[in-house]
C-alpha cells in the first residue's frame, strides 16, 4: 500500500497557474478525492502524480520515493479517466489480461489475476463480450479492472464516472470504494461531482485557481467548513451577509440587512466585524416556536423526490431556502403564504466578509 | 407516434399533449427515445407512424423553422468566430431587418441571461454555464414559442447544473414559454418540471406532475428510476378494505396498502429510501423490520444506512441530517421502520424483479 507525498507542487500552462505550490499527503489505503470548479487544477494534479505531465517545482514521493522523473509505467499506478479507453477488437478478458501479458507474464500467472478481478467486478459472465456490446458502467468497470491487473496499489481515477448516467454513477460508486477497500489500496479520485466525493472518499480535498483551499473528512467538511468558498462549492447553502453587533461569550448577535438579527455561537469574531452567514438548508426549520426567527413570505415551493425547497424572501429582501422533508408539515406550504423560519444558533456558520465581496467569492463560473 | 431504426423501434405509439405554457421533462435512462422524441417535435427527424400537431394544425409536413420551435443541443453550438452579442442578435437579423428593433430585444435578452457585460466575449472565453446561457438566449431571441432542451445543464459540472435549474425553469416561465426538456438525471425532472413524462424502450411508463409520479409510481421500473426504493420480494397473503398483508421470506408479515394483487400471488413490495425510517425501538402503527446497520454513507445532506434484516434482505435508509437527527454506527442493531401507506406493491415481473430494476 503506497503513500503519496507531494511537496510544493507547481505546474504552469503559459500564464496559468494550474498547479501553484500543492503540497499533499494521501496516506496508505486511503481513498481520497479532489474536488473543484471547471479550472481549478484538479486533473492537473492527478497527471503529476501520474506521470503524464512533469510539475515545473516541487517534489512528488511515492512510498518515499522521489518519482518526478519517473516514468509513468514504472511508478506503480493504475490509471483510469473519464473516457472509457478499452480496445474495441479485444474481449473483456482480452483487455483485462492485456497488461499482464504487455509485461510478459504467462498465461498460467495471468489466469488467476484475471478471473479475481472480474470476479471483483462481477463481469465475470460477460468475459467473451467487446466492448460495444456492453453498457458504458460495464465498459467503466472493465476499464478499471484491467487497470487493477498490473497489480498496481495506487489506483488514479480522473473522473471515472463522468460519462455515466446519473443513477449507473451512484451504483457504481459504492462498488468502487468496496473493491478499492476489499483490495486495500490507495485511490486519489478527481471528481466535480460533491455528492460522489462526499460519499465515496475517506478524505474530501476541495481546490480553487491551482490551489487546496481546505481539506477534510466528508461529514466535517460538509458540517464544519472553515472556508466561505467550501460552505459553497460542497453542499448548499444560505448565505447573509452582515455586521456583528454583540460578541460575548459562546455567542454573536449579527445584524444581517435592514436590521434583521440572527444569533450565532462565536467562533473569535469581534464586535464591528463585517461576516457572511451561512447555513444549510436542511437546517432551517419552518416553525415559529425555535430561537432565530426570520420572517418572511413563500416564494414558491419546489418539489424534489421525497424533499421540498421553500423559497422565502426575508422582509429586506434576502432569499433564504429551507429544505423539509416532504411528510413533515412542510408540505402544505404554499407560495405566497406568510412563514416564520427558525434556525438554529449551532448550525449557523460565520465567515469574514470576503475581500472580492459576497458575489464574486460565490461565483461557480 | 412510431419511430423505427432498422430493427429497432425507438418510438412505439407514444400519446404525449404538452400545455401551453407547461415546462415537461422527458425522463429516462440511455436508449429510452427521449432524443428521438425530441428530434421529431423539432422536424429534425420524420415519423413513420402518427401525428403531431402544434396549436391544433398538424405539423408533420413542416420544416424545423416553420414549427415555432427552438432545438436546443447538448453541445451549445455557438459560432465560435462570433462574440455573444452576435450570436445572440444573429436569428432576428437575418428574419427581421430593422436594426434599431434587434438591438433592442438583443439588449433585453442579455440582461435576461444575465451577459450583458460579456456581450463582446467570445464563446471560448466564456465559462460552459455562460456558453449554455448564450446558446439559451439565442434560441429565446428566434422568437420560438417552444424550447425543446436536450440535456441542456448535461455538459456542466454538478455543482453548477443544480444552481442553474431553477434560473432556467424561471426564465422560462418569466417568458411564457413552453419546454420540452429531455434528461436521465431524476432529480432534474423533479425539481423543474411542471410535468414529468418517463420513457423506457419507446414507450411511456408513466405521466404526471413530479409528485404524482414519486409518490404513486405505476411500475415498479418508475419506482426504481424516479427516486429509487427498496424492493422486497414475497407474497400476498391476505387483503381487506384496509389494505394487504405480504409475506415475505423469513415469514416477516408487511401491511401495505391495497393492492390489485390477489392473495396467494407473488408480488414485489417497493419503499422510498426516505420514507423507511431508522430507531432503537419500534414504531407504533409502521411496519418494523430488525436488523443490523451494515453501513453508513454521508451523502451530503442525508445519510444512507444499509440495514441487513434478520430475514438476511438488506434494505436502504435515507435520512436527512436536519436537526433532530441521530447518528447510527454499523454493527448497532436497531429497527427500520415504514409506514404501511408508504408501501407500493406490484405483481412480480414477467422477466423478474432484476431486469425491472438494474441501472448498469
Amino acid at each position: 500500500m503506497p503513500e503519496v507525498k507531494l511537496v510544493n507542487v507547481t505546474k504552469r500552462y503559459g500564464k496559468i497557474v494550474a498547479n501553484d505550490g500543492v503540497t499533499l499527503t494521501i496516506k496508505d489505503g486511503e481513498y481520497v478525492c479532489v474536488i473543484g470548479p471547471s479550472g481549478c487544477g484538479k486533473s492537473t494534479l492527478i497527471k503529476n502524480i501520474a506521470g503524464i505531465i512533469t510539475p515545473d517545482e516541487g517534489e512528488i514521493y511515492i512510498d518515499g520515493r522521489r518519482v518526478n522523473e519517473l516514468p509513468i509505467e514504472e511508478r506503480g499506478i493504475g490509471y483510469v479517466f473519464q473516457n472509457i479507453a478499452l480496445f474495441p477488437h479485444l474481449s473483456v478478458w482480452g483487455n483485462v489480461t492485456y497488461g499482464p501479458r504487455v509485461r510478459g507474464l504467462s498465461p498460467e500467472e495471468t489466469r488467476p489475476l484475471a478471473i479475481e478481478m472480474l470476479e471483483m467486478i462481477k463481469v465475470s459472465e460477460r468475459s467473451d463480450a467487446y466492448p460495444n456490446e456492453l453498457s458504458r458502467g460495464t465498459q467503466q468497470k472493465t476499464a478499471v479492472a484491467r487497470a487493477l491487473t498490473s497489480r498496481a496499489e495506487l489506483l488514479l481515477l480522473d473522473e471515472p464516472l463522468g460519462a455515466l448516467d446519473v443513477k449507473v454513477r451512484a451504483a457504481l460508486r459504492s462498488e468502487l470504494k468496496r473493491l478499492v477497500k476489499d483490495l486495500k489500496l490507495t485511490a486519489l479520485h478527481v471528481t466535480h461531482d460533491q455528492e460522489e466525493a462526499l460519499s465515496i472518499s475517506d478524505r474530501v480535498v476541495v481546490m480553487k485557481m491551482g490551489r487546496i483551499v481546505e481539506e477534510g473528512a466528508p461529514i466535517n467538511l460538509y458540517t464544519r467548513p472553515k472556508k466561505l468558498f467550501t460552505a459553497n462549492f460542497v453542499g448548499e447553502a444560505n448565505f447573509l451577509p452582515g455586521e456583528v453587533v454583540k460578541a460575548s461569550g459562546k455567542s454573536i448577535l449579527v445584524e444581517l440587512e435592514e436590521g434583521v438579527e440572527i444569533r450565532a455561537e462565536a467562533s473569535g469574531q469581534r464586535m464591528g466585524d463585517r461576516v457572511v452567514t451561512a447555513f444549510r438548508p436542511e437546517f432551517v426549520n419552518v416553525e415559529t416556536n425555535g430561537v432565530n426567527r426570520l420572517k418572511g413570505r413563500v416564494v414558491d415551493v419546489l418539489y424534489s423526490g421525497s424533499t421540498v425547497r421553500i423559497r422565502v424572501k426575508l422582509g429586506n429582501g434576502s432569499i433564504v431556502v429551507a429544505k423539509q422533508m416532504l411528510h413533515s408539515e412542510a408540505a402544505t406550504i404554499r407560495g405566497g403564504d406568510d412563514i416564520t423560519l427558525s434556525i438554529p444558533p449551532q448550525r449557523i456558520l460565520v465567515y469574514p466578509y470576503p475581500e472580492g465581496g459576497l458575489e464574486k467569492e460565490l461565483a461557480l463560473e | 407516434m412510431t419511430k423505427r431504426f432498422g430493427e429497432i423501434t425507438a418510438l412505439d405509439r407514444v400519446n404525449l399533449s404538452i400545455e401551453d405554457g407547461d415546462y415537461v421533462c422527458v425522463l429516462g435512462p440511455t436508449g429510452a427515445g427521449k432524443t428521438t422524441l425530441l428530434r421529431i417535435v423539432a422536424g429534425l427527424l420524420e415519423l413513420d407512424e402518427g401525428e403531431i400537431y402544434i396549436d391544433g394544425k398538424c405539423v408533420n409536413n413542416l420544416p424545423p423553422e416553420a414549427r415555432d420551435t427552438v432545438y436546443m443541443f447538448q453541445q451549445y453550438a455557438l459560432f465560435p468566430h462570433m462574440t455573444v452579442w452576435q450570436n445572440v442578435s444573429y436569428g432576428p437579423e437575418i428574419k427581421d431587418r430593422d436594426r434599431e428593433k434587434v438591438e433592442q430585444l438583443t439588449a433585453e435578452i442579455l440582461e435576461m441571461v444575465r451577459l450583458a457585460e460579456r456581450r463582446d466575449a467570445y464563446p471560448h472565453e466564456l465559462s460552459g454555464g455562460m456558453q449554455q446561457r448564450v446558446a439559451l438566449g439565442r434560441g429565446i431571441a428566434s422568437g420560438a414559442r417552444i424550447l425543446l432542451l436536450d440535456e441542456p445543464l448535461g455538459a456542466l459540472d454538478a455543482r453548477l447544473r443544480v444552481s442553474l435549474r431553477t434560473q432556467l425553469r424561471q426564465l422560462v416561465k418569466d417568458q411564457g414559454l413552453t419546454a420540452v426538456h429531455v434528461t436521465h438525471d431524476q432529480e432534474e425532472a423533479l425539481m423543474m418540471a411542471d410535468r414529468v413524462v418517463v420513457l423506457r424502450n419507446g414507450r411511456i411508463e408513466q405521466t404526471g406532475t413530479p409528485h404524482e409520479v414519486y409518490s404513486r409510481p405505476h411500475s415498479i421500473f418508475v419506482a426504481s428510476f424516479v427516486g429509487g426504493a427498496n424492493f422486497v420480494e414475497g407474497t400476498i397473503i391476505g387483503s381487506s378494505d384496509a389494505g394487504s398483508i405480504m409475506e415475505v421470506f423469513g415469514g416477516l408479515q408487511i401491511q401495505v396498502a391495497v393492492s390489485d394483487v390477489g392473495a396467494g400471488e407473488r408480488a414485489v413490495l417497493a419503499f422510498r429510501l426516505e420514507d423507511t425510517g431508522v430507531g432503537e425501538e419500534e414504531v407504533t402503527g409502521a411496519n418494523n423490520l430488525p436488523g443490523v446497520i451494515e453501513s453508513a454513507t454521508f451523502i451530503g445532506g442525508s445519510m444512507e444506512y444499509e440495514i441487513r434484516l434478520e430475514n438476511g434482505v438488506s434494505i436502504v435508509s435515507k435520512i436527512l441530517m436536519s436537526d433532530t437527527f441521530k447518528a447510527y454506527t454499523a454493527g448497532q442493531r436497531v429497527v427500520a421502520s415504514f409506514p404501511p401507506e408508504k408501501g407500493h406493491i406490484f405483481p412480480y415481473p414477467v422477466m423478474g424483479l432484476l431486469k425491472e430494476v438494474e441501472v448498469i
